[in-house]
């Protein structure tokens, strides 16, 4: 087992574990998918409840992995959430290892 | 790895789009224009060609009043877009199918079977391939008037009964897309509160 072995237990550490929450996922692949997206529409493409978005999109937005703002759309105020530049980067860093794990095993 | 990832948010991205654009009410609102044209055909009143498009004007505030407080506001980076291949194809089998049963029956009386069926490839296609129906009904209602009178295939009755086909589905649609995403509660609204 070498230093880039990716079934080394220390890479298998470095899982993001913000990430590693399937309700975190989905929404992080939502968000990747789309530029912005509103609080109704999150919830429903994740299917999530709304208590459980708002929960994790505080997490997510606390790490920095997302941006959260008021807008006006159509004169109505929405709450608007998009992925940011280092949420797109921690989900491709965990879609590399965990990739390359799976990888590893199926060997 | 890296570019399976970004196929796959593709593939979301192309789901969630059509999701967002399945509330029926394009569906409806080109029935109608063909409804409307079915009817001018029929009567050459002007006021007809004008009711048939005028109410496309009325997707947009509906989807406002109607979509958006439901499904959920959403800005797609780039508008889906269909490979070129695939668009060429199914305006080729159209154009092709049509030529075909025209030149095979030649006779008027096929008028009505023709447009329900070139209405159907044009919807399974929508379905079967995941095309947005919004480019099926871009090609498809040129083709269908184009071929149509160029081959004096055209009836009124034709014309009316694939728009009355295409209305239903509208509806069926949209009483499927307002049961799915029932309205907001208010109550609900205060949890976004807490997050900006």
């Amino acid at each position: 087992m070498t230093d880039s072995d990716p079934l080394d237990p220390r890479k298998i550490s470095d899982i993001d574990r913000l990430i590693h929450s399937p309700t975190r996922l989905k929404i992080l692949l939502v968000l990747m998918s789309v530029e912005e997206a509103d609080f109704t529409f999150i919830s429903n493409a994740a299917e999530l409840t709304r208590g459980n978005l708002s929960a994790n999109l505080s997490k997510l937005k606390e790490a920095g992995y997302i941006k959260i703002e008021k807008k006006f759309i159509d004169r109505v105020p929405k709450t608007i959430a998009s992925i940011s530049e280092k949420g797109e980067q921690a989900l491709e860093a965990y879609s590399n290892l965990l990739g390359a794990i799976l990888d590893e095993l199926r060997k | 790895m890296k570019d399976q990832f970004s196929e796959e948010t593709k593939k979301l991205k192309k789901q969630y789009a059509r999701t967002f654009h399945n509330d029926g009410l394009i569906d409806f609102f080109i029935g109608w224009a063909l409804v409307s044209a079915g009817i001018y055909l029929y009567t050459n009143l002007m006021i007809f060609s004008f009711l048939g498009w005028m109410p496309i004007l009325l997707v947009l505030p509906l989807k406002q009043r109607f979509v958006i407080p439901r499904f959920g506001y959403v800005k797609f980076s780039k508008p889906t877009k269909i490979p070129r291949g695939i668009l060429i194809a199914a305006g080729l089998v159209l154009v092709i199918g049509s030529l075909l049963v025209a030149l095979l029956s030649g006779e008027s009386g096929f008028s009505t079977p023709i447009a329900v069926a070139v209405l159907g490839i044009a919807l399974l296609l929508s379905i079967e391939v995941g095309l947005n129906r919004v480019t099926v009904y871009a090609v498809f209602v040129p083709l269908f008037f184009i071929l149509g009178l160029g081959y004096s295939l055209l009836t009124p009755a034709a014309v009316i009964l694939t728009g009355l086909v295409l209305m239903l589905l509208g509806i069926y649609l949209f009483l499927k897309f307002i049961q799915k995403y029932p309205a907001d509660d208010e109550e609900e609204e205060e949890e976004e509160e807490d997050l900006s």
